[in-house]
């Protein structure tokens, strides 16, 4: 019997079959491709993050007579590839004589770098000028000193005569800021910015020169080792953080103490595990809601079928096959179908991984932990499946089989009864929730993501995902409650509104409509859910990339940024040269010079108010107080007008029209003279300027006060469009005097929030997916409805209806699902688009100030809606009209 | 009637009040399928129904007696043979204001009431709702079922879904009513309440009757006798000669 029945399934229920295994398909693969492109995801941050480190470790030793017993420890930890003594010296200050002039820096770094330092750290230290090897002194100390290779510095030691060496070459630390950590201290308490002067001497020779220091003044003399690591690690940022930092405490319990490890490595993966965490919340987000829907396609599907597997069941009983055999029969059609849209779903996977992603598949080409990973993700795919399959298949069969007599079996319309959760307004109390929880959420200090910096654990505040979660429910159970509402109340209108197209069979239609009402509201819930789905992970990509682009702008400055070199006279005129580029459609000059504000240095922003606007966007995000544009114009209004961080604002406790004094460099004295300014407002971002505290003023202003115009940096405009091959003509143009970038560097730089990692791979599978979803909940919706009624249809064919008469009693439907499905979807796509962006703020950086809605994408998902749905019900009409004559024989 | 029938003389072109027939068909056949496993559902019928006929259809099941008359009905060609409806302004396939039919099967649509599953003909005419339905009150109050016209089918008996069939079907006011085992859910009485009901309606409208039946009881309240037998339909039971054999 078994046999027997599974071929009537698999020939007499084969639409209904194959579609039910197509939500199944969908789920699977959906959640598959996802899983898979987390995983690659994952192993990119945690490649980039490793990639950004020049020197992996730092290890400070303690006492200098166990530097050998540190060293040896180091070098036999497993991962450590190659461990290298580093010196470092304080020097009470350089001086240099050059061209007659003597010139004299504070203190600053000595540092002893033994042989072949640059070659095992690459990136550690680039040549600017001379050699790479011998006595260096950093670009900034050479300006200090107006010292060039071949030049003589003299290095100060405290209590000791100053020695001196003939600089070989001047370079630029680009990780100076790590190089010279505190290894000892917490983060909060390490340097506030690199030394400005700083010399790097040969291993021999710094020991030569320091030796009698270290002796002298051991507090001023220590040594560390630095340590390149393997890079080979787990692909999962947590898990390579976790091996690092255990090795690395490894080690200062080996050593017992002697040697503390600065770990340079562990710090990079500590801030990418947060970047993963992220996108790992976004997998759930977007990915969540796409499977629940294609779950929920299955459950309709599986439902429309439900009376036809009632009757099904109940001839069975009839022939004597007891409640164990039909049960068996269920399970196995569950197992089937599961297995069917598994199959399907995982062959899908592995297409839109290699065709869509790169490689990137379940079953991409790294081997190892990749393979295992994705195998296991191919096998919660599968179980997912699984479960959708008994969901929607066994559960409701089961049930049927426990409440249902055989009599009542062969009815075929349910009894009018309104679900309990209607009765109880279970929908409204959802959406009610829903808000709470989110005023809740959103109204403490929330962040969605909690990493403390250094610590093992790291944690996602889940209840965010309450707050979307329950409006999701709610507005479908509410869309339904309203469907189900004017379908039978509103019959009257409903007629009135079918009477141009279905003329007198207006009423009787809609009378149809009424008492099918409970399908028809599903199919348009479902339909205006996916539609949700589509519009609020569309709005959420487009938003993203919106502001992905925004930060690259405010990194790079602009689409193409020239960058004066330190020290330079460029004046503004300068810019003309700039403009007469092809492609350029505005040059905007943007001084950038240091202020003292007190004791702290701080850096300033010359610009033209008026116009700074052209050549970048400027975010109402970036400023405090008021948008971007009434900022700008309180800055033009006066003259001495500043804009300053809101930290300045709390430390200095400033009140609009403020005045405060800023020491500033005088190009004519080259003094520091004190400038008076006014304070306007906060401003928090500003195209190229750094994280921290920072003033933006006007240039013409700066100009006058410092006698000097020059301009730090040129904001070229190219309209977004053929940045860098812009970006080269202006580099011919400007030579080598300044460095020239466009904003396509910046946008694959890695920055501290996940903006720097590529979502394109995710919004495309999500894209795909929520158009599939779409597509396939209106057509097949639908259509099975449609064919549900297609005993009707015959019925009034046989009674005389002509074809365009049954076309006009059947129109109503798949009208009322697009109108429903469309509003109910345009109304929850917008909620849940603002939630979303709100709940996940934190992968924004900065915030947006507007929600970005792709409207071309929203226009195709609409049509797709519409396609399908019109579609499905004139290819039933069709199919109906043709085989009215078979019905017949059952009539 | 059928005084041609009985001489064998064809009509005098002279007699023109005489009403021509509704059907006239000559040699219908009607196959399934094809090739060997081809069924022949009716094989070479010929008959006519003049537009007083009283025609009761007997036959076990099986032997083509719904593919027949949804040949009458023009619900279905035949694959050989001539079908006609002479009475027709074209003699082409009639619509639903001459001929209704009340099908074998529960034929009720699930999603319309009682009231709106009878009046559904008269709207499909082109007839306003409201009439419509007051006019299924009127034939569902003949066949007893005055009382369910706001109920769905679902929630009727088998035979009140029977009854509310025959309401749909005379309620149009046809020329010719075509009954495929109309009591075949019924019991007795009830059964010869329908029985009565269609007599009643066809000679109230002047239409021909014909009715399908297994029953014995039922057939013997028409006049004319037909039957079916494996596709073939004899309809010359009423004469001497065949009584004979
Ligand atoms: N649509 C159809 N397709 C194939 N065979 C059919 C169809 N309709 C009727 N038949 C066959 O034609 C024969 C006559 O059927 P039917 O006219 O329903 O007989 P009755 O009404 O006397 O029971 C049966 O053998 C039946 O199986
Ligand atoms: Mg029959």
């Amino acid at each position: 019997m078994t046999w027997i029945w599974l071929r009537a399934l698999a020939t007499r229920r084969t639409g209904r079959l194959l579609a039910t295994a197509a939500g199944i398909a969908i789920a699977v693969a959906l959640f598959a491709s996802l899983g898979s492109f987390l995983m690659a995801s994952k192993a990119t941050m945690t490649e980039r993050a490793a990639g950004s480190v020049a020197v992996d470790w730092q290890v400070e030793v303690k006492s200098p007579d166990r530097l050998a017993e540190v060293l040896q420890q180091v070098s036999a930890t497993p991962g450590t590839q190659q461990a290298l003594p580093v010196g470092y010296a304080d020097t009470s200050g350089l001086s240099a004589r050059v061209g007659g002039t003597s010139q004299t820096t504070g203190p600053g770094q000595v540092l002893g770098v033994p042989r072949g330092y640059d070659q095992v750290f690459p990136g550690s230290i680039r040549s600017l000028a001379g050699a790479t090897e011998g006595a260096l002194v950093a670009q900034q100390t050479a300006a200090n000193l107006h010292v060039q290779p071949g030049d003589v510095v003299s290095i100060g030691r405290a209590g000791l005569p100053a020695v001196s060496v003939t600089v070989e070459g001047v370079v630029e630390l680009p990780q100076a800021d790590s190089l010279f950590q505190d290894v000892a201290a917490p983060p909060q308490s390490q340097p506030v910015s690199p030394p400005d002067n700083v010399v790097l001497l040969p291993r021999a020779v710094f020991l030569d020169a320091f030796r009698p220091l270290a002796a002298a003044r051991p507090d001023l003399v220590s040594t560390q080792i630095h340590v390149r690591r393997t890079h080979a690690l787990p692909s999962d940022p947590s898990a390579a953080f976790a091996a690092v930092s255990g090795s690395a405490r490894n080690v200062e319990a080996a050593t017992s103490g002697a040697g503390i490890v600065g770990d340079n490595l562990g710090a990079a993966l500590d801030a990418a595990r947060e970047d993963a965490l992220y996108s790992q919340v976004l997998f759930l987000f977007l990915g969540a809601p796409g499977a629940v829907l294609a779950a929920g396609l299955s459950a309709t599907v599986s439902a429309s079928g439900a009376g036809r597997r009632r009757r099904e069941q109940a001839l069975l009983r009839l022939r004597g096959a007891s409640n164990a055999q039909l049960r068996r029969l269920v399970s196995l059609e569950a197992v089937a179908t599961a297995g069917l849209g598994g199959l399907i779903g995982l062959v899908a996977a592995v297409g839109i991984g290699t065709f869509g992603l790169g490689g990137l598949g379940p079953l991409g080409s790294d081997f190892g932990t990749t393979v295992l990973a994705s195998l296991g993700w191919a096998g919660l795919a599968l179980l997912l499946g699984l479960d959708i399959a008994v969901a929607v298949i066994w559960l409701p069969a089961r049930r049927d089989l426990k409440h249902t007599s055989t009599v009542g079996a062969l009815r075929t319309v349910s009894s009018g009864a309104r679900p309990v959760w209607l009765r109880y307004g279970l929908d409204i109390a959802l959406l009610v929730a829903a808000l709470a929880v989110f005023w809740v959420t959103s109204r403490n200090k929330y962040a969605l993501v909690l990493a403390p910096e250094g610590v093992q654990t790291i944690s996602v505040n889940y209840w965010a995902f309450l707050a979307p979660g329950l409006g999701w429910l709610g507005a479908g159970l509410l869309s339904w409650r309203l469907c189900d509402v004017v379908l039978d109340r509103g019959r009257r209108l409903v007629a009135r509104a079918l009477r141009p197209a279905a003329g007198t069979l207006a009423t009787t239609a809609s009378s149809m409509m009424a008492r099918q009402r409970r399908t028809i509201a599903g199919s348009a819930v479902l339909i205006g859910l996916a539609l949700a789905f589509a519009m609020s992970t569309a709005t959420f990509n487009a938003t993203y990339r919106q502001q992905a682009e925004v930060d690259a702008q405010l990194t790079n400055g602009a689409d193409v940024a020239v960058t004066e070199s330190p020290g330079s006279e460029t004046p503004p005129a300068a810019g003309d040269r700039l403009r007469s580029v092809p492609g350029v459609r505005a040059v905007e000059p943007l001084q950038h010079r240091y202020a003292y504000v007190g004791a702290d240095l701080q850096d300033l922003y010359g610009v033209d108010a008026r116009t700074i606007g052209d050549a970048t966007s400027l975010q109402d995000a970036y400023f405090q107080g008021g948008s971007a544009t009434q900022l700008l114009s309180r800055l033009a209004a006066r003259p001495d007008s500043v804009l300053v961080s809101a930290e300045t604002v709390l430390d200095y406790q400033l009140k609009t029209g403020d005045l405060i004094r800023l020491r500033l460099q005088d190009a004519r004295t080259t003094t520091s003279t004190t400038v008076p300014f006014h304070y306007v407002g906060i401003v928090n971002e500003f195209p190229t300027a750094p994280k921290d505290s920072f003033l933006v003023a006007n240039a013409s202003y700066i100009a006058t006060q410092t006698g000097s115009d020059a301009v730090g940096t040129f904001l070229v405009d190219t309209a977004g469009s053929n940045s860098s091959a812009i970006a080269a003509k202006v580099q011919s143009i400007v030579g080598t005097d300044a460095r020239v970038t466009d904003i396509t560097q910046s946008r694959g730089q890695v920055g501290s929030s996940l903006t720097s990692v590529d979502l394109s791979g995710l919004s495309r599978i999500e894209l795909l997916f929520a158009l599939l979803i779409v597509t396939a909940s209106g057509g097949l919706v639908t259509g099975l409805g449609l064919t549900e009624r297609r005993r009707s249809l015959a019925i009034a064919g046989a009674l005389g209806a002509s074809p365009a008469q049954l076309r006009r009693l059947t129109v109503g439907e798949p009208a009322f699902v697009i109108l429903a499905g469309l509003l109910a979807g345009a109304l929850t796509g917008w909620g849940l688009s603002q939630l979303l962006v709100k709940i996940l703020t934190g992968v924004f950086d900065p915030p947006p100030t507007h929600l970005s809605v792709p409207w071309a994408y929203v226009g195709v998902a609409v049509t797709c809606t519409v396609l399908s749905v019109a579609g499905a019900a004139a290819l039933v009409g069709r199919r109906t009209r043709m085989h009215a004559r078979d019905e017949l024989r059952e009539l | 009637m059928g005084s041609d029938r009985r001489t064998g003389t064809p009509h005098p072109p002279s007699v023109t009040y005489r009403r021509p027939p509704l059907v006239a068909a000559v040699q219908v056949s009607r196959t399934f399928g094809a090739g060997r496993r081809a069924v022949v559902a009716v094989h070479g019928a010929t008959c006519t129904i003049e537009p007083d006929a009283r025609i009761a259809i007997s036959g076990v099941s099986g032997s083509g007696k719904s593919t027949l008359l949804h040949l009458f009905a023009g619900l279905d060609q035949p694959t050989s043979g001539s079908l006609e409806w002479p009475a027709q302004d074209h003699g082409g396939a009639p619509g639903s204001y001459d001929v209704a039919t009340v099908f074998q099967g529960a034929s009720l649509i699930p999603s319309l009431t009682a009231r709106e599953n009878a009046a559904l003909p008269l709207v499909l005419q082109g007839i306003g709702q409201g009439i419509a339905e007051d006019r299924a009150d009127l034939a569902l109050t003949d066949l007893g079922v005055g009382g369910f016209g706001g109920k769905l089918p679902e929630e009727l008996s088998g035979g009140q879904a029977q009854r509310v069939a025959v309401a749909r079907a005379v309620a149009t006011s046809p020329r010719l009513i075509l009954a495929d085992e109309p009591t075949g859910q019924l019991d007795h009485r009830a059964a010869q309440r329908v029985v009565d009901v269609l007599l009643h309606t066809a000679d109230r409208l002047g239409a021909a009757l014909v009715v399908s039946t297994h029953d014995p009881q039922v057939a013997h309240r028409l006049v004319t006798p037909w039957r079916m037998h494996q596709g073939r339909l004899d309809t010359h039971l009423d004469e001497p000669s065949c009584r004979r054999s």
